[in-house]
């Protein structure tokens, strides 16, 4: 029997070269059907992934520590305490990578030309310079320090806005925990652009010990907790321990789906989109695919018959027939994966605005800029599947010539010998 | 020589008096500040908003009392009758008499146009001194344009919450009445004026019975306030400025 099947896969290892050509174009078929999917799949997931992680430590983490209160309305007057030992011990969890302290408030920045609504971020600038990707953004003057009191670093569209630059002034006003209405002045020390419209004219950072003091809040005070994880795939799990174990009764720990909803369901209507247009392409190629291989079987009629003719079993035959299709998929398979991660690895480091064309600031999710310069995501787990997924179409692709095969009527095929 | 001593003397004497004024420029920014204000007052008023596309009056009645306290309601048109704004500290509340609800303004509504003029709500809630907030001097002193005026520069301390890089109060050099008040950005650039005229004995003191501000940066536009009636040193309660007064 194992020599029979052993057999069996050398007849089909040789029939499929003996025509070179057709099994080409069956195998260049079903690399273009892997690796075009594959390559989509690692430029998209790389974006989100990018944004993602961007996101997060721009602003509260893949995971955030906050009010029970704080997501329905994110007012000034809603915080949780005792910070310093749940950062202490968060930062002792293996899954931690950093964690960041935050004070926000919302008010509104006047200068002698105009006024406009901003949101102030109060964080420590050490640890900023670390894990965001803010200071890398600054165009004019100096990220932040610690200690240094009404300096804040401003957004380029809020400075053009404001009509201030490095060292001029504005009032910013907002209300501080006890509601009472606080105006304070802050000197710009920097300037970023992130090309998001929302940030660029809208954001401004301090150091965090200034938005306490303008809130009123205590050291041990904050309005969230950020934490990033070091594997974020995970982050709904360690989630659900924090809550369990950390969380005080007014705080809650919630997911970056949670605290950017906007965002997320972006992203998810973003990925369900390309998975639409790849499942319309993979029908595409499939199909393209099962003409190939129903060609290639069906031309090959006559050679069937005269082999049935001599004695062969038909199951021999669709055997043979299988073992050819899986050795199609063997072969072109992971060629198309490789093919797909190449081509995504080439044009890693690029900038998707010089591809596509467009102006930076237009890419945006949920009010957030994307990094436009290309940074695929090679995950294996991802590529297995796509390359599982079409090995077993391609299987599933001769089932029809199979059967058409098992339906050869010998005398018919070999009437015209 | 000892009588050309003395002439020498009282010719010293009297030139550096002519120099160095003995106006008090902290007196004036205090009259200046507290012009409209009494320990209570009540007032009508008419505010005329002019821009590029409309412009309109309110009348407006208004009751304070001290430098915190504020209430002033419409009482025309008669679209927009008893739309009352309520000052209490930093805080400030408008009545929607339509819909019969108080509204606090938060901070994120403080650069808001106060009732469609050049007034924001901010500028309704604050209560910066100008001794407070500013270094001052006399920068001028003698007659401009046939007026015998004072003229006082003030530059903002260096952490007042202020968004003027330099503010000149004009007053007349007899009463202290103000002239004019002209506020610069923080590049010194002119930035907005406002105007004091028409002065007038109304509720037993002299007043600018009008104010006119003026921004620079849109050409056309101006908010006028004309004082129609005053009256100081009133006695209202406290209770007055309530909001449960302010939905009466």
């Amino acid at each position: 029997m194992k020599s029979k099947l052993l057999m069996i896969i050398k007849i089909g290892w040789l029939s499929i070269w003996r025509n070179k050509r057709r099994t080409l174009i069956s195998l260049f078929s079903i690399v273009i059907g892997t690796g075009i999917p594959t390559f989509f799949v690692c430029i998209a997931w790389g974006f989100y992934a990018g944004l993602i992680d961007d996101v997060a430590r721009l602003m509260s983490g893949h995971v955030t520590y906050e009010h029970i209160d704080y997501r329905n309305s994110p007012s000034n007057d809603l915080w949780v305490d005792d910070i310093q030992k749940i950062n202490k011990t968060l930062n002792s969890n293996a899954e931690v990578l950093f964690t960041k302290q935050i004070v926000n408030l919302q008010g509104v920045a006047h200068t002698a030309k105009s006024s406009v609504g901003i949101s102030l971020m109060g964080i420590e600038p050490s640890k900023e310079i670390t894990i965001s990707f803010l200071p890398e953004t600054i165009v004019e003057g100096e990220y932040l320090s610690e200690g240094d009191g009404r300096w804040v670093i401003v957004g380029k569209k809020l400075a053009e806005n404001l009509n201030v630059n490095v060292g001029k002034k504005f009032v910013f006003t907002t209300n501080d925990v006890k509601g009472e209405l606080v105006e304070e002045l802050f000197r710009v020390k920097g300037i970023f652009k992130t090309g998001s419209k929302e940030i660029d004219g809208h954001f401004i950072q301090s150091d965090i010990e200034l938005a306490r003091m303008v809130a009123g809040l205590s050291s041990d005070d904050v309005s969230q907790l950020g934490i990033i994880v070091k594997n974020p795939d995970t982050h709904e799990r360690f989630l659900r321990e924090m809550q369990k174990t950390l969380a005080k009764k007014n705080g809650v720990f919630l997911s970056w789906q949670q605290i950017m909803p906007d965002v997320a369901t972006t992203i998810r209507m973003d990925r369900t989109a390309i998975t639409s247009i790849m499942v319309l392409l993979v029908v595409i190629v499939l199909f393209t695919m099962f003409s190939t291989i129903l060609m290639s079987t069906l031309e090959r009629k006559r050679e069937f018959a005269s082999l049935l003719a001599i004695g062969t079993q038909q199951i021999e035959l669709k055997l043979q027939i299988f073992i050819e299709t899986i050795i199609f998929g063997l072969i072109a398979c992971p060629i198309g994966s490789l093919l797909g991660v190449g081509v995504a690895k080439w044009m890693e480091g690029y900038d998707l605005m010089d591809v596509v064309g467009g102006k930076t600031e237009d890419m945006t999710v949920g009010g957030f800029g994307m990094d436009t310069i290309i940074t695929p995501l090679f995950s294996a787990p991802l590529i297995l599947q796509i390359s599982i997924f079409f090995f077993l179409a391609v299987q599933l692709l001769s089932v029809l010539p199979v059967y058409l095969i098992s339906r050869i009527s010998i005398t018919d095929e070999l009437r015209s010998i | 020589m000892k009588k050309l001593l003395g002439i020498l003397v009282l010719v010293l004497l009297s030139s550096s008096s002519a120099f160095a004024s003995n106006l008090n420029p902290e007196k004036i920014l205090n009259s200046v500040d507290d012009i409209y204000r009494s320990n209570a007052s009540y007032g009508v008023l008419n505010l005329s908003v002019t821009t590029t596309n409309w412009q309109r009056t309110l009348t407006l009645e208004q009751w304070s009392k001290g430098k915190d306290k504020h209430l002033i309601r419409v009482l025309k048109p008669k679209k927009e009758k008893d739309l009352t704004t309520l000052r209490v500290d930093n805080n400030v509340w408008n009545y929607m008499p339509k819909v019969k609800r108080v509204v606090k303004i938060p901070s994120s509504m403080m650069a808001s146009s106060w009732m469609g003029s050049h007034f924001t709500n901010d500028d309704l809630v604050k209560q910066s001194r100008m001794v407070k907030d500013y270094t001052f001097s006399i920068t001028y002193e003698g007659k401009r344009e046939g007026k015998n005026i004072v003229e006082i520069s003030c530059f903002p301390k260096k952490d007042a919450a202020v968004v003027w890089g330099k503010v000149e109060v004009i007053v007349y050099r007899d009463d202290f009445i103000p002239l004019r008040i002209i506020y610069y950005d923080e590049d010194l650039q002119l930035s907005r004026t406002l105007d004091f005229t028409n002065i007038q004995m109304m509720g037993d003191k002299m007043i600018p019975t009008q104010m006119t501000m003026i921004p620079v940066d849109e050409p056309g536009e101006s908010t006028a306030i004309q004082w129609k009636k005053i009256q100081f040193d009133l006695t209202i309660s406290d209770d007055f400025f309530s909001l449960r007064k302010l939905q009466q």
